[in-house]
C-alpha cells in the first residue's frame, strides 16, 4: 500500500538567516500524485501560514513558480513530489524572502532589444524554430548551470540595473528577433553585438560541456546557442568540437 | 486604534493603468503612443498575467480561410449574449476587431499561417456565417494553443520599447476618488521592498481581470481576485451583471486546467458512459460547437442523469484521439502536453476526462465602448464617472451580456484597450489639466491596510476563502435554484461577517504574502456577496445564468442588465437597460428571438 503522507523539507529564508523546517503532506486521496505547488499550498494553509512564495496560472502557462528541487530548478506547478524532496529558493537568484526570488535583473538584460519591427507585410511566416522559440515561458531554470551566469554579482542593488552577463534566456530572445522574418538586416547585426557584449564568448569556449536545461524543453543548445555562434563567429564552433 | 505611519511615496502621471494582462498592456501601448506619460502598476511580472493562458485564439472577421463579415460575428455575439449584450458596444467590437488585429500582427505578433502566409483561423462554439444560418465560420486567430502568450509578449516588448514605466509586483489597495472630480488617483503596496505609494493621476484605468477565484474550481490563475471590481465597489461605483458566471465545458477534471475549446475547434468531440455524442441531441447544428453555455449545461445534465464517465460518473471525456497527430503537434501541442501532466493522458490514443469548469466572469464595472466608467446617480442612468476607466475581463461593457463566445476575450482585451487609448488620448489633448493631489487623500486606503495587517481576529483567511468557494461552487454554479441560492447569499453574508474576525500572523510588509492574500480575499467576498445576491436576484434563465426554477428567459420582465453597489456591507441592486440598437446604420439591429443551436 501506498504511503498516505508524504515528508518533505522547505527552505526558508527570514531576517537574513535561512533554516529548514520539514512539512507532512496528507494526500487528498490515496493514489495522489501531488506536485510541489499542492505541497506548498498545504503547507501555508495548515503549518506555515506566513510562508512567501510565487504563484499562477497552476498549469506551467505563467513561469513564475520556479523553484529548486533538490537543487535542481523545476516548475513548482507541475513538478510531482516524492519523499524527503527539499524545497528551496532559485539558488541562481538573489533570495528576498522565503522561496521569493528577486527576478528583475534578468528581463531588464533586454530593455532596448525588443526592436520587434512594426511593419509586418501579413504574408510572411516564420521558420518553424522561430515558433518554437514562442514557446518560452521565461521561467529562468535555464540559469542553473549556465557559466555566463555564474559570472554576475547576483546582489545588484540598484532597481533598475541588469545583469552585465547573459544567460540562455536572454539570448534565446535575442535568437528569436534574429530569426523573426521581419527583423531588418541592419538590426541583426546589433542583435549579434547585444549577445557579443552580454558574454556569448564564453559559450563559445565551453559550449561541448555546456549543460542547460529548458524548463519546458526547448532545445537551448542547438535552437538557441549553436545558431548564434555560428552567426557571431562563424563556423568555428564545429570544427572545433570535432 | 493609532494607525501606524507609513511613509508614503509618490508619483505624478497622466494615466495610470492598473493591471498589465492583455488589455492594461494594449492600452499602455496606445497611451505611450501618444505620448502621455502612463504608468502601469501589476502585481504579478506583465508576462506572467492570466492572459498568458488563453490558448484558442483572438476573433475577427478577416475571411482568411473562408468568407466572412464583421456582421455575421456581430450577430453571433449577440445571440451568444442571449440578448443581454449591447449592440452598440457589439458592433464596435466586431467591426473593428479587424483593424485591431491587423495591429497586432503589425506589431509582431506570431500568428500561425496559412500555405499563402495568411493568418490562420479556426472555428470556434458559437461562431457561424449567413447571421446564423451558414456554416460555421473560420473566424478565430490563433498563435498554435497559446495564442495570449503570443500577443502578451509582443505587447510587453512593444510597451518597453516606447517607454512605458512599470510597477512590477505593486498591489493596489484602493482608488483616491473625489466627490466632484471623480477619480484621483490609486494607492498601492510594493511587494519587494515593502513601501507603499500614492500615485496621483489625471485619468485612473482598470484593467485589473476577472475573479474566478471565488470558485473552487477554476481554470483561472490564483492571481485572478477582481481586485479592480472590489475597488470601484468600495469607491460607491456599482458592479453590473455579476450573476453571469461561464464555466467552460473543457477543465480537466480534478486538476482544473483549462483545455481549449480549440480543440473541438479542430475536431474533437465530447462523449458520455455510453460513447453517445450527445451534444447532437442538445444542438443538432452546431453540436460540440455550441455556445459554452449551451455545452457546459449538457455535460451537466448528462452527469445528473448518470451518465457521467469514470468510478463516480461525475466527469465527461473530450475525444481528440481520432484527430491527425499532425494537426495535434502543429495546432495543439500545448494541449497535449498539458494532458500528459494533469490527466495522464496521451491525446493520440485517450480521451481527455473533463468537467464545466469556472472560467470567464461577464459582469464587472459598467463602461462604455470608450471605457469610461458609469453608474447611476440620482436615477440618471450612464452617467459618468469621471476620470475613470475599466477595460478588459474587469469591465462590462457589456460586449458579452449573459454569455461570452470563445475567442471573443482576447478580441475584448485588444478592442477596447485601444479605444480607451485613443479616447484619453484625444480628451487629454483638450484638456490638458493639471494633476491634482489632495493632501491626505490616501488616508482611507491607509486606514484599510492597517486595519487589516494589525487584525487581531482568530479565523484563518485560508479557511474563509475555502468556505466561500464551496458556497459558490454548491449554490451558484452551472444550474441555479431559488433555494440554493438563497442558502448560498445567507452563507456568504456569515462568511462576509466572519471576514472582520480575519486573523493575520505576518505584520511584515516585504512579501507579506499572507496580508497580500488577506486582502485579495476581501476582493473575492466583496464580489462572491455581490454575484449570489444578483443571481438570487434574477428570476429567468438566460445566457450562463440557468434557473431550475424559472427554465425561460423572460425578456419581458428581465431584459435589463443588474447594478449591485456594496454599502456597509449591504447591497443594493438596481437595473440598467440593455442597448438593443446597433451603433451605425451599416447594420440592422437583431431583435430578440429564440436561442437555438
Amino acid at each position: 500500500m501506498e504511503a498516505e503522507t508524504l515528508k518533505v523539507r522547505i527552505k526558508l529564508f527570514r531576517d537574513k538567516k535561512s533554516y529548514e523546517v520539514e512539512y507532512i503532506y496528507k494526500k487528498k486521496f490515496l493514489d495522489e500524485r501531488p506536485m510541489i505547488l499542492d505541497v506548498l499550498l498545504q503547507a501555508q494553509e495548515e503549518k506555515i501560514d506566513d510562508l512567501s512564495f510565487r504563484y499562477g496560472c497552476r498549469a506551467r502557462n505563467c513561469g513564475i513558480c520556479t523553484v529548486d528541487i533538490n537543487g535542481k530548478p523545476r516548475l513548482a506547478c507541475r513538478a510531482r513530489v516524492k519523499a524527503d524532496d527539499l524545497i528551496s529558493p532559485l539558488s541562481t537568484l538573489p533570495v528576498i524572502k522565503d522561496l521569493i526570488v528577486k527576478r528583475d535583473g534578468i528581463p531588464r538584460q533586454m530593455i532596448g532589444y525588443n526592436k520587434i519591427p512594426s511593419k509586418n507585410n501579413l504574408n510572411v511566416e516564420a521558420d518553424v524554430p522561430y515558433h518554437n522559440l514562442t514557446a518560452c515561458i521565461e521561467c529562468y531554470a535555464c540559469l542553473d548551470g549556465c557559466p555566463l551566469h555564474k559570472k554576475n554579482n547576483l546582489d545588484i542593488k540598484d532597481n533598475n540595473n541588469a545583469y552585465p552577463f547573459g544567460n540562455p534566456f536572454s539570448f534565446l530572445k535575442l535568437q528569436r528577433l534574429y530569426i523573426d522574418p521581419l527583423t531588418p538586416e541592419e538590426e541583426k547585426r546589433g542583435i549579434i553585438q547585444k549577445a557579443k557584449s552580454l558574454g556569448l564568448e564564453t559559450y563559445r569556449r565551453e559550449y561541448k560541456d555546456l549543460k542547460i536545461k529548458c524548463g519546458v524543453g526547448i532545445n537551448l543548445k542547438d535552437e538557441v546557442i549553436k545558431p548564434l555562434l555560428e552567426v557571431a563567429f562563424g563556423d568555428q564552433i564545429e570544427k572545433k568540437n570535432k | 486604534m493609532y494607525r501606524k505611519s507609513y511613509n508614503i511615496i509618490e508619483h505624478n502621471y497622466d494615466v495610470v493603468v492598473v493591471g498589465a494582462g492583455g488589455a492594461g498592456l494594449r492600452a499602455t501601448l496606445g497611451l505611450v503612443e501618444n505620448d502621455l506619460s502612463v504608468a502601469c502598476l501589476t502585481k504579478v511580472y506583465p508576462t506572467r498575467s492570466h492572459t498568458v493562458a488563453a490558448q484558442g485564439g483572438i476573433s475577427a472577421a478577416l475571411g482568411n480561410m473562408s468568407e466572412d463579415s464583421w456582421k455575421w460575428h456581430m450577430y453571433d455575439t449577440v445571440k451568444g449574449s442571449d440578448w443581454l449584450g449591447d449592440q452598440d458596444a457589439i458592433e464596435y467590437m466586431c467591426r473593428e476587431a479587424i483593424p485591431a488585429v491587423v495591429e497586432l500582427e503589425h506589431y509582431g505578433v506570431p500568428f500561425s499561417r496559412t500555405t499563402e502566409g495568411k493568418i490562420y483561423q479556426r472555428p470556434f462554439g458559437g461562431m457561424t456565417t449567413e447571421f446564423g444560418d451558414g456554416p460555421p465560420a473560420n473566424r478565430t486567430c490563433s498563435a498554435a494553443d497559446r495564442t495570449g502568450h503570443a500577443i502578451l509578449h509582443t505587447l510587453y516588448q512593444q510597451s518597453l520599447k516606447n517607454k512605458a514605466e512599470f510597477f512590477i509586483e505593486y498591489f493596489a489597495l484602493d482608488l483616491i476618488m473625489d466627490e466632484k472630480d471623480g477619480c484621483q488617483g490609486v494607492v498601492a503596496w510594493s511587494l519587494e521592498d515593502g513601501n507603499l505609494h500614492k500615485f496621483n493621476a489625471k485619468k485612473v484605468i482598470l484593467a485589473t481581470g476577472g475573479y474566478g477565484r471565488v470558485y473552487f474550481s477554476a481554470t483561472s490563475a490564483h492571481t485572478c481576485t477582481g481586485d479592480g471590481n472590489a475597488m470601484a465597489l468600495r469607491a460607491g461605483v456599482p458592479l453590473q451583471d455579476m450573476e453571469f458566471v461561464q464555466f467552460h465545458p473543457t477543465g480537466i477534471y480534478g486538476a482544473g486546467c483549462l483545455i481549449t475549446e480549440g480543440t473541438r475547434g479542430e475536431g474533437g468531440y465530447l462523449t458520455n458512459s455510453e460513447g453517445e455524442r450527445f451534444m447532437e441531441r442538445y444542438a443538432p447544428n452546431a453540436k460540440d460547437l455550441a455556445s459554452r453555455d449551451v455545452v457546459a449545461r449538457s455535460m451537466t445534465v448528462e452527469i445528473n442523469d448518470g451518465r457521467g464517465v469514470g468510478k463516480e460518473r461525475d466527469h465527461i471525456f473530450l475525444h481528440l484521439n481520432h484527430l491527425d497527430p499532425n494537426v495535434i503537434s502543429k495546432r495543439l501541442p500545448g494541449i497535449a502536453e498539458t494532458a500528459k501532466i494533469f490527466a495522464g493522458v496521451d491525446v493520440n490514443k485517450e480521451p481527455i476526462p473533463v468537467i464545466p469548469t469556472c472560467h470567464y466572469n461577464m459582469g464587472g464595472i459598467p463602461a462604455k465602448f470608450t471605457g469610461e466608467v458609469v453608474t447611476n446617480t440620482d436615477g440618471i442612468n450612464d452617467t459618468v464617472v469621471p476620470n475613470l476607466y475599466a477595460i478588459g475581463e474587469a469591465a462590462c461593457v457589456s460586449v458579452h451580456g449573459a454569455n461570452r463566445l470563445g475567442s471573443n476575450s482576447l478580441l475584448d482585451l485588444v478592442v477596447f484597450g485601444r479605444s480607451v487609448a485613443h479616447h484619453i488620448g484625444k480628451e487629454m489633448k483638450k484638456s490638458g489639466k493639471s494633476i491634482l493631489s489632495k493632501k491626505g487623500s490616501e488616508e482611507k486606503a491607509l486606514d484599510r491596510f492597517d486595519s487589516l495587517r494589525y487584525s487581531k481576529g482568530d479565523v484563518m483567511p485560508a479557511k474563509l476563502r475555502l468556505d466561500m468557494q464551496k458556497t459558490m461552487q454548491n449554490h451558484c454554479a452551472v444550474f441555479r435554484t431559488g433555494e440554493g441560492l438563497e442558502k448560498g447569499s445567507k452563507k456568504m453574508d456569515e462568511i462576509y461577517e466572519n471576514f472582520s474576525n480575519v486573523k493575520i500572523t505576518d505584520k511584515s510588509l516585504i512579501w507579506n504574502t499572507d496580508l497580500l492574500e488577506t486582502m485579495e480575499l476581501e476582493n473575492l467576498i466583496q464580489q462572491a456577496v455581490v454575484t449570489v445576491k444578483s443571481a438570487e436576484n434574477r428570476k429567468e434563465s438566460r445566457g450562463a445564468h440557468a434557473r431550475d426554477d424559472f427554465r425561460d428567459r423572460n425578456d419581458e420582465d428581465w431584459l435589463f442588465h443588474t447594478l449591485a453597489w456594496l454599502k456597509n456591507k449591504n447591497i443594493k441592486l438596481g437595473a440598467r437597460p440593455v442597448t438593443l440598437r446597433a451603433m451605425s446604420n451599416e447594420v440592422q439591429s437583431f431583435p430578440p428571438k429564440a436561442r437555438v443551436y
